[in-house]
C-alpha cells in the first residue's frame, strides 16, 4: 500500500536489491510452498478410497500456485536477460525492523511462560526505543500506560485472562 | 407490522433498555478498535453478562454490540492502515490514503455516517423482508456456495492493483494455506504439523498479522521521518453534508451488504469487498480507487454495516444464523428460553420487533457518538509514528492472544506479519491473500459436496439459477477484466 | 483406678478427632473455584447449558463454578486444559457423544481412559426429519423408494464418522440397505444438515429433538423416525424405529456430561455427581431443559463410565465397517 513510497535517501548500511531479484526470490519460495504442499499432499493419512478425498484440493491449489509462479520466474529470467532490473526495493531501517521483527517473535513464544506484564513491558519498551522515543519518563509513561489499558479493557471490561 | 413495531417501541422504552443500548455501542466501539476483537469475538465475551438480564434489553445490547464494532472497526483501518475487524479490510485501501493526504477527518466522517446510512437502509430492508430473506439463505445449497466462492475470489481482479499475476500468486498462497486443518468433510488430518493449526490456521490471528503487524513494521521504517501534514478540521455542520454525493453508491453497497449478510457463512469481510469491487468499477472520478477516493470508504463501510441486518433476517425468521456474530446472538436468545425461528414472530414478536426497534434508535446514538469520536481520532495522526506502531503493535500482540486465549495465535499473528512484511516488499499485497483465506474453504466443501450430491458431475454446479448465473457473472467479470487490464496497459 | 475415664477421654478424643477429620475432609472439598472447561465457543447449546449448570452448581457446592471456553483443535485445547489439572476434582469439563470419536479419527493420543467420566445429565436420541417434499414421508417408504431408486436419496448430516452419520448406518444396515442406495452428504454441523434439507437440497437429515422442533411444528420438516424405545414428548406424532418397522440398536445416542482430568479421586467424583445430580433437580434447571427441549437422564461416575464404554466399542466397530477407522 502506500508506506513504502516515502523513501528517499537511504540509509547506510541497507541491503541493495532489486525489483527482479525480489521476483525471483518469491517466485522461488512459492515454488518450495508448492512443491511441500504438493507432496506433503501424499503424506496425508486416509483411509477415504473415493476419488476426491482430502489430497485432492492441496494438490490442485498447490499445482495451480507452481504454475503461477513459475511464469513470475520466467518473466523475471527474460527481464534479467535484457538487464531491465526494475528499482530498488528499499529496506530503510532495517536494522531497526529486523529487531522488532525478532522480538515479536521472542514474545509469541514467551508470553505464557514469563506473563503478560513482563513480556509486552519490554516489548512495548524495545520498540518505544526503535521508533525513536527518548525521554525516560515518555518510555516509562507508555509502557505502564499500555499495561495499564490492557488490564483495565482486556481483564475488566472483557473479562478476557491474559497470562 | 406496524402495530408490532410499536410494541417493539414500548418494549425499549425504559431506562434499562436505552442505558443498555448505550453501553452496547460504546463497548462495540471499542472491541471494534481493537485488532483481533472481532464482532463475533466480541459479542461472544460479552453474552455471559447479558445472562442475568431481562430478554429485551440484553438483546439490545449485543445486537448494538455487533452493530458499532463492525463500524469501529473503520477507525484503526483509517487511521493506520490497521483494520479493526476482518470486514473493514477494505475500508483502508482508500481510507488511509485519505489520511495520508490530510484528510482523516473526512474520511472518518464518511465512515460512520456511511455505517450509519448502511445500518438504517438494512433496518428497513430487514423490517419488510425478514421472511422473504429466509427463503434465499435456504436456497444456498453446496452449488450455490461454490458458485458464490467462485465469484468471491474472481473479485480479485477487480480488487488488486499492479500485476495480476502477483495478485494471483496472493489468491493461490492463501487458497493453499485453506487445506491446513482437519478435512471438513472426512476428518482427516492435513498438515498439521503444530497441535494448534487442527482448526486450520487461525483466521482472526492471521489478519492481525498480514495487515496490522506487517504495517508496525512499515511504520517503524519511517518512524524518524516527518509528521504528516496536519489534518484539515470539519466543522460538525458541514460534516454531515459529506455524504451527500455519494447516496446511490450508499444505496448500492446496503443492497450488496444486506444480501450477502443473509447468506449463510458470507460475512461482512465478503460484503465489503464486494461492495468496494462494484463501486470500484462504476468509478467515474477523478481519483483512482486505492489512492484515497471516498468512494471505497463509503462502499466498504455501508456495505459491512448492512450485513448485520442481512445476517439477523434468516436468524430471526429461520433461527439460521446469517454469520458468526448471529450465531452467538442465537446463543443470547436460548438462555432466556427464547428459540428463534419460525416460532418466534407468533409466539414472542416483542422480541424480533424490539430488536428492530433498537436498532432504528440505536442508529443516531451510534452516528452521534462516531461523529464525536471521529473528531478526537483525527489527533491519533498527531502522535509520533514510532509511539503509534509500539501501541498498535502492543495491541495487536494482546488481541491476537485475547482472540483465543492461547499463545499459538501470537506465534500466527507474527509469523504472518513478517510474510506480510516481505511479501509486501515485492509488491504481493495481503488483500488476496485474505480473500482465498475466507473463501477458500467454502469453495473446496462445498465443490466436494456438491460432486457427492451430484454423482460426481460438474453439471451439477450448473443446474441451478441461482449457481449457474453467478458463475457466469464470475466468468464475465475474468474475461472482461482480463481484456481492459490488457488495453489498459498497451 | 484412672484408666477407665483415661480410656474414655481418648475415645471420645480420637472420635472426636475422627469426626474432625471427616468434617475437613468433607468441608475441604470444594475449597477454592471450580473450573469448568469446554471444547465449545460461547452462545451454542453446550455452552448455554454449562452456564446453566454451572449456575445450578454453585449453590450446590458453595463455589464460584468458573466457565471457561476452550474451543478449537476438535477438542484438543479443552483436553490440554484438563491435562494441566490439577486433578482434585477443582477442574471439570464439558463432554458430549462427539469426544469419543474425535479420540478414534483424530486425537489419538487420547482415549475413554484419558478422563474420568464423572456425570452424564442429558440425552439426546437422534432422529430422522424429511423435507415434506421428499418423495417419501416414512421410513418404510424411504426404504422402499431408495431400493427402487438407488442413488436418488441425499441424507444431510454432520462429517463423516460422526455420531450422526454412524446412527445412519446403524438405520440403513436395518433397513437391509445396500451402501451406494442413498448419498451421504456430509456438513460442517447437525444444524447446518438440517438447514440444508430446509432449503431443498437434501430429502432427509439426521437431527435432534431440540434442533428440528421448530420445524416439525410448522410442518416445515416431517419427522420420521426416533431413534429411542420411545417416543418424544415434544414430537408425540413422530413414531420410533421400532414402531417404523425396523430393529435398530436405540442405545447408540448423544450425550452431555462432565468429565473430569485423569486420576481425580473416586470420592470428589462422587461428591461432583452428587451436587450435579441435586443441581439437576432445581426449578432453574428443570426450566431450562424443558425450554430448551433436552432429555435429562443422570448417570453416576460408574454407570456413565460403562455407557461411554459402550458407546466406544461400536464407534470402534462402525468407523471400521465404514472404512473410516485408521
Amino acid at each position: 500500500m502506500a508506506a513504502q513510497e516515502q523513501t528517499d535517501g537511504p540509509p547506510p548500511r541497507q541491503p541493495i536489491f532489486r525489483e527482479v531479484w525480489g521476483d525471483v526470490t518469491v517466485a522461488i519460495a512459492m515454488l518450495a510452498v508448492a512443491a511441500a504442499f504438493y507432496f506433503g499432499a501424499d503424506a496425508i493419512e486416509t483411509p477415504q478410497a473415493t476419488e476426491i478425498g482430502p489430497r485432492a484440493y492441496p494438490k490442485a491449489c498447490s499445482l495451480a500456485l507452481a504454475i503461477a509462479a513459475a511464469a513470475l520466474l520466467a518473466g523475471a529470467i527474460v527481464r534479467v536477460t535484457k538487464s531491465e532490473l526494475g528499482e530498488t526495493i528499499a529496506f530503510p531501517r532495517f536494522g531497526a525492523v529486523a529487531i522488532a521483527a525478532l522480538i515479536t517473535g521472542v514474545v509469541a513464544v514467551t508470553l505464557e511462560d514469563l506473563g503478560f506484564n513482563l513480556v509486552i513491558g519490554v516489548w512495548v519498551l524495545v520498540m518505544c526505543l526503535l521508533g525513536g522515543v527518548r525521554s525516560p519518563l515518555m518510555l516509562v509513561a507508555l509502557c505502564g500506560g499500555y499495561l495499564l489499558f490492557a488490564k483495565v479493557v482486556f481483564q475488566l471490561l472483557l473479562k478476557t485472562p491474559l497470562p | 407490522m406496524l402495530q408490532n413495531l410499536m410494541l417493539g417501541f414500548s418494549a425499549l422504552a425504559s431506562l434499562k433498555a436505552i442505558t443498555s443500548l448505550m453501553v452496547g455501542i460504546l463497548l462495540g466501539y471499542t472491541v471494534g478498535c481493537i485488532p483481533g476483537i472481532s464482532a463475533s469475538i466480541g459479542i461472544a465475551l460479552l453474552l455471559p453478562f447479558t445472562f442475568g438480564m431481562e430478554p429485551v434489553p440484553a438483546l439490545c445490547m449485543l445486537v448494538a454490540v455487533y452493530m458499532a464494532s463492525e463500524y469501529g472497526g473503520a477507525i484503526p483501518a483509517i487511521l493506520v492502515n490497521v483494520p479493526g475487524v476482518p470486514g473493514a479490510a477494505a475500508a483502508a485501501f482508500d481510507g488511509y490514503p485519505m489520511t495520508q493526504r490530510g484528510e482523516a477527518g473526512k474520511a472518518l466522517t464518511l465512515s460512520i455516517l456511511g455505517s450509519g446510512a448502511g445500518s438504517f437502509l438494512s433496518t428497513i430492508f430487514l423490517i419488510l423482508t425478514a421472511q422473504v430473506m429466509a427463503d434465499v439463505a435456504l436456497a444456498f445449497g453446496p452449488a450455490e456456495y461454490f458458485a458464490l466462492a467462485v465469484l468471491g475470489l474472481s473479485l480479485i481482479v477487480t480488487l488488486s492493483t499492479g500485476s495480476l499475476l502477483k495478485a494471483m500468486i496472493g489468491l493461490l498462497f492463501g487458497l493453499v494455506l485453506t487445506a491446513i486443518g482437519v478435512d471438513p468433510l472426512t476428518g482427516d488430518n492435513r498438515y498439521v504439523v503444530v497441535r494448534g493449526l487442527l482448526d486450520g490456521i487461525p483466521f482472526v490471528p492471521a489478519l492481525i498479522g498480514l495487515f496490522a503487524l506487517a504495517e508496525v513494521f512499515f511504520m517503524l521504517e519511517i518512524a524518524n521521518q516527518p509528521q504528516p501534514k496536519m489534518p484539515t478540521k470539519l466543522s460538525l455542520w458541514s460534516s454531515l453534508g459529506v455524504l451527500n454525493p455519494h447516496w446511490g453508491n450508499v444505496f448500492r453497497s446496503s443492497v450488496i451488504g444486506y444480501i450477502i449478510g443473509v447468506i449463510p457463512g458470507a460475512g461482512a469481510a465478503i460484503a465489503s469487498f464486494a461492495a468496494y469491487a462494484c463501486e470500484k468499477r462504476l468509478n467515474k472520478g477523478p481519483i483512482p480507487f486505492g489512492e484515497g477516493n471516498p468512494d471505497g470508504v463509503v462502499a466498504s463501510e455501508t456495505a459491512n454495516n448492512a450485513v448485520v441486518c442481512g445476517a439477523l433476517a434468516p436468524m430471526l425468521a429461520l433461527g439460521v444464523p446469517g454469520s458468526a456474530s448471529a450465531a452467538i446472538l442465537i446463543g443470547g436468545l436460548m438462555i432466556h428460553g427464547l428459540q428463534p425461528g419460525p416460532l418466534l414472530f407468533t409466539n414472542s414478536p416483542q422480541v424480533p420487533y424490539s430488536i428492530f426497534a433498537s436498532l432504528l434508535i440505536g442508529l443516531p446514538i451510534m452516528v452521534v457518538l462516531g461523529l464525536a469520536g471521529a473528531r478526537l481520532w483525527v489527533l491519533v495522526t498527531l502522535i509520533p509514528r514510532g509511539v503509534v506502531a509500539t501501541m498498535v503493535g502492543a495491541l495487536c500482540l494482546t488481541g491476537a492472544y485475547a482472540s483465543d486465549n492461547d499463545e499459538f495465535s501470537v506465534a500466527v499473528a507474527v509469523a504472518f506479519g513478517v510474510i506480510g512484511y516481505l511479501l509486501r516488499k515485492v509488491d504481493i499485497q495481503p488483500a488476496p491473500i485474505v480473500l482465498a483465506l475466507v473463501l477458500g474453504e467454502m469453495m473446496e466443501i462445498n465443490l466436494r459436496r456438491g460432486l457427492i450430491s451430484g454423482n460426481n458431475s460438474l453439471m451439477f454446479f450448473l443446474s441451478s439459477p441461482i449457481s449457474g448465473s453467478l458463475l457466469v457473472v464470475a466468468a464475465l467479470l475474468l474475461f472482461v477484466s482480463l481484456f481492459t487490464r490488457k488495453r489498459a496497459v498497451a | 483406678m484412672g484408666t477407665t475415664p483415661r480410656r474414655i477421654v481418648v475415645a471420645v478424643l480420637s472420635v472426636l478427632a475422627a469426626a474432625a477429620t471427616l468434617q475437613i475432609a468433607a468441608a475441604a472439598f470444594p475449597e477454592k473455584p471450580i473450573h469448568y472447561v469446554l471444547h465449545v465457543s460461547p452462545g451454542g447449546a453446550t455452552d448455554v447449558l454449562a452456564r446453566v449448570l454451572a449456575t445450578a452448581l454453585e449453590k450446590q457446592l458453595g463455589q464460584t463454578v468458573v466457565v471457561e471456553n476452550r474451543p478449537g483443535g476438535s477438542g484438543a485445547r479443552q483436553m490440554a486444559a484438563l491435562e494441566k489439572g490439577p486433578n482434585d476434582g477443582h477442574v471439570i469439563g464439558a463432554v458430549t457423544a462427539s469426544h469419543i470419536a474425535i479420540f478414534q479419527q483424530r486425537l489419538k493420543e487420547y482415549n475413554i481412559d484419558s478422563v474420568e467420566w464423572v456425570a452424564q445429565m442429558v440425552v439426546d436420541p437422534y432422529l430422522f426429519a424429511a423435507s415434506p417434499n421428499a418423495k417419501f414421508q416414512s421410513l418404510e417408504e424411504l426404504a422402499a423408494y431408495a431400493k427402487a431408486n438407488p442413488g436418488k436419496v441425499k441424507i444431510a448430516g454432520f462429517e463423516l464418522g460422526s455420531g450422526g452419520h454412524i446412527a445412519w448406518e446403524i438405520l440403513s444396515a436395518s433397513m437391509g440397505l445396500p451402501r451406494d442406495a442413498i448419498i451421504y452428504v456430509p456438513y460442517r454441523s447437525v444444524k447446518d444438515g438440517i438447514v440444508a434439507t430446509l432449503g431443498g437440497h437434501a430429502d432427509f437429515s439426521i437431527g435432534y429433538v431440540d434442533l428440528v422442533l421448530p420445524y416439525a411444528t410448522t410442518n416445515k420438516l416431517n419427522v420420521i423416525g426416533v431413534m429411542s424405545d420411545k417416543r418424544s414428548d415434544l414430537l408425540p406424532n413422530a413414531p420410533t424405529i421400532k414402531e417404523a418397522g425396523f430393529d435398530a440398536d436405540t442405545d447408540w445416542q448423544q450425550f452431555r456430561g462432565i468429565i473430569a482430568p485423569k486420576g481425580t479421586p473416586p470420592d470428589r467424583q462422587q461428591a461432583l455427581a452428587e451436587a450435579i445430580r441435586k443441581a439437576m433437580e432445581t426449578p432453574e434447571f428443570k426450566k431450562y431443559v424443558k425450554d430448551a427441549q433436552l432429555m435429562p437422564e443422570f448417570r453416576g461416575p460408574g454407570a456413565f463410565r460403562a455407557f461411554v464404554k459402550k458407546q466406544d466399542d461400536l464407534t470402534r466397530d462402525w468407523l471400521q465397517k465404514l472404512k473410516l477407522a485408521k
